[in-house]
């Protein structure tokens, strides 16, 4: 049995899912966090069933990537039933997304979420009787406590075996009449793609150009006769025909929201808004987005810089030792000196700044603070030809870019998500961050850590200008709901930080080990050289040490493998003994910016397509050389 | 008379006259219940003609200006 769990975004879905299928999905506190479908097998009455999160929707009208795949899934795949969430708080709104789902014609049931916050706004739905209007069953739940969420299983499970389906609701008369005339012309094309002849009426006569295109391909005659019965309703109506069913479902949900819901007191202002007057004021809001992200890397530094000295004493020691089993060196002693420095890699240098990392990313993200971020900055945004959205895969980019590459998604046109996705490749990433920190800001001082950053963002805004006046198309615009702020709960903190961290644990460190063996046995025989002859080149014009060229190779595996194996390649922890400040800096600059991870390759693959992404692998490369040889050149005048 | 919801100035309510612009800009803005007579509540705006925060059926969302001054409103007292 197949279950999907559709929604409007931010409504909750991915928590219920989690809450169903054990941590197996990021869920966050802000619209667009599912950006592609996940699914999990869970156990219901001891029978197997398939659960499916798709990307929130506020209409089945695709307008971004995310929605359209909500919307390929619900019309071509098969499913049992839908589970529909909404927000209780926002019913009305809500509603609207419940009556397209409806004429889909499948088993269906309405889950009223987050029921505790409707109650705070003063809200009381009456539920047996929203039921009885759409004729399925309701169920009321509060996704991050768990309240509710066995009963909707179990509802759920009922429909999908009793095949329940809910009852289409009429709009007005003379629509009604215009909606069956083009289901009568529409016929054989809905049952040749198997879709309900009034979803698609509806759907042609909102202007869907989805189907619009699909149909003209197919029926161009009949495209005529919908374009006379769009111009009869605009006619009628004074208004243009999407616009008339766009406002006969507004009311009809509206009236359905009047019958159900009863007022009992005026919503309670709450602090919430007043946090708002100050995160968002004109002046202080610019402060605290500035004091926020440079606490919270400060923090991630000092706790990271704290752990790493003396656990780094720790491997040392046990390296030093090891020297004494293997007195002749050879190439078992190379062996077990890989798999030691793997591990201390690690543990002494990455987990130290990971962790405390992703604790703080995921807090950002439950707070709700992050669309606030976007109101913020939508006007330098447009500088780079952007708008305020994008910056949300940015600060994503932070953590990880593959999860940034595919919150792209969440944008409307096709130009701002390819380059939106380029730049945040740019960004530092968690990885990266390690590099920084555990590099410049360890051996250099937290000031040049903060220099790179500052770096950073100048080049992003450079390129994102430049790519801009490359593809110059105007931005569609910021267009972004502002979800309530929340105490993140810290079970869920705990799980999306461990969730990501399972990917550097049991991905990232094998390879890390591995890797490490392979450098020591590749230094033994020294072969390693061959690889540094050939990037000599590059290392000669970055003004590094040969012996890097090797590590450079590593890092397109996995950026923080830079770091580690740059520690082994020169054989020692003291990294300023063998190279001197400029180059620490140059190489940390060069490995920030050169071509993404293998991980990053794929996902902008698989986003904007092979020749894009080799364009944007190129131009990245670029970017790092240009930047790597200036501070070569501009680092010897400072230290 | 008519004028564009860019030009409001917070804490203004105001009833949406018509949508001007492409399908799916009109699309968009349906969605979160932006319809030709409908309420809307200007909260705050962001400074550098950056976007405005409005209030509609109790949610709130951002708008950049471009969109904004696409939506021709009549202001309510």
């Amino acid at each position: 049995m197949r279950i999907v769990l559709v929604g409007q975004p931010n409504c909750g879905k991915s928590t219920i899912f989690n809450h169903l299928s054990g941590y197996k999905a990021v869920a966050s506190n802000f619209p667009g966090t599912t950006v592609k479908y996940t699914a999990s097998k869970i156990y219901i009455n001891s029978h197997l069933c398939e659960c499916i999160d798709l990307p929130g929707t506020y209409s089945l009208i695709a307008s971004d990537a995310a929605e359209a795949e909500t919307r390929r899934f619900l019309l071509k795949e098969s499913y049992d039933v839908i589970i529909n969430v909404l927000d209780a708080s926002l019913l009305g709104r809500s509603l609207e997304l419940t009556l397209e789902l409806v004429e889909l014609r499948k088993p269906m049931l309405v889950v009223l979420n987050m029921i505790d916050e409707a109650d705070r706004k003063g809200i009381e739905i009456d539920s047996r009787k929203l039921s009885q209007i759409l004729g399925i069953p309701v169920v009321e739940t509060i996704a991050y406590t768990g309240q509710g969420l066995t009963e909707m299983v179990r509802v759920a499970f009922k429909v999908a075996l009793e095949k329940k389906l809910p009852q289409s609701l009429l709009l007005s008369k003379d629509v009604e009449n215009v909606v069956e005339k083009v289901e009568g012309i529409i016929a054989p094309f809905a049952e040749e793609t198997h879709i309900p002849p009034r979803f698609l009426a509806l759907k042609l006569l909102e202007k869907d150009k989805a189907f619009e295109n699909e149909l003209g391909r197919c029926l161009s005659e009949s495209r005529k006769e919908i374009k006379k019965a769009q111009a009869q309703l605009e006619e009628t109506h004074g208004r243009p025909s999407d616009v008339v069913i766009a406002s006969e479902r507004h009311a009809l949900a509206m009236n359905i929201y009047e019958e159900v819901v009863t007022i009992v007191r005026s919503p309670q202002k709450d602090i919430r808004e007043k946090i708002d007057d100050v995160l968002m004021h004109k002046v202080w809001g610019y402060f605290f987005l500035v004091l926020i992200f440079y606490g919270f890397f400060a923090l991630v530094f000092k706790v990271g810089s704290h752990i790493e000295t003396p656990l780094m004493a720790v491997f040392d020691h046990i390296l030093v030792r090891l020297g004494h089993y293997f007195p002749q060196k050879g190439l078992p002693y190379v062996v077990v000196e890989g798999i030691v420095q793997g591990i201390a890699g690690g543990i002494a240098i990455v987990l130290p700044y990971l962790v405390p990392f992703l604790l703080g990313l995921a807090l950002l993200e439950d707070s709700g603070y992050l669309p606030r971020v976007a109101f913020l900055v939508d006007t330098f945004m447009h500088r780079i030809g952007l708008h305020g959205k994008s910056i949300i895969p940015f600060l994503l980019g932070y953590g990880c870019s593959v999860p940034a590459v595919m919150a792209t998604r969440i944008l409307e046109s096709e130009r701002d998500r390819f380059i939106t996705a380029i730049l945040a490749t740019l960004i530092p990433c968690s990885a990266r961050t390690v590099i920084i920190l555990g590099l410049v800001s360890y051996y250099l001082g937290p000031g040049y850590a903060v220099l790179v950053y500052v770096l950073n963002l100048i080049v992003i805004g450079m390129a994102g200008r430049l790519l801009s006046k490359v593809y110059s198309e105007v931005t569609p615009g910021l267009l972004l709901e502002v979800p309530n702020y929340r105490i993140p709960a810290l079970r869920t903190i705990w799980f999306k930080s461990w969730y990501r961290l399972k990917e550097f644990v049991v991905i990232a460190w094998p390879i890390l080990v591995i890797g490490s063996v392979i450098l020591g046995i590749l230094q033994y025989f020294h072969w390693d050289s061959i690889i540094n002859h050939l990037l000599s080149p590059l290392t000669l014009l970055l003004g590094l040490p040969v012996a890097v060229g090797t590590t450079l190779i590593f890092g397109i595996l996995r950026k923080e493998l830079s770091l580690i194996m740059l520690l082994q390649a020169l054989g020692t922890k003291e990294v300023l003994t063998v190279m001197t400040k400029t180059q620490v800096l140059t190489f940390t600059i060069f490995v920030v910016f050169y071509i993404p991870c293998m991980a990053t390759i794929a996902a902008l693959w698989r986003e904007i397509g092979l020749k894009k992404t080799i364009m944007a692998t190129v131009f990245t490369f670029g970017i790092a050389c240009l930047l790597g040889v200036m501070t070569r050149f501009l680092g010897a005048g400072i230290f | 008379m008519g004028k564009s919801l860019a030009v409001v100035l917070p804490g203004k309510s105001v009833r949406v006259v018509f949508v001007e612009g492409g399908v799916r800009c009109r699309q968009c803005l349906a969605e979160l219940g932006v319809l030709p007579g409908e309420t809307l509540k200007v909260i705050r705006s962001a400074p550098f003609a950056g976007p405005i925060m409005v209030e509609v059926n109790n949610s709130r969302f951002m708008l950049g200006r471009g969109m904004a001054a696409k939506i021709i409103v009549e202001e309510l007292d």
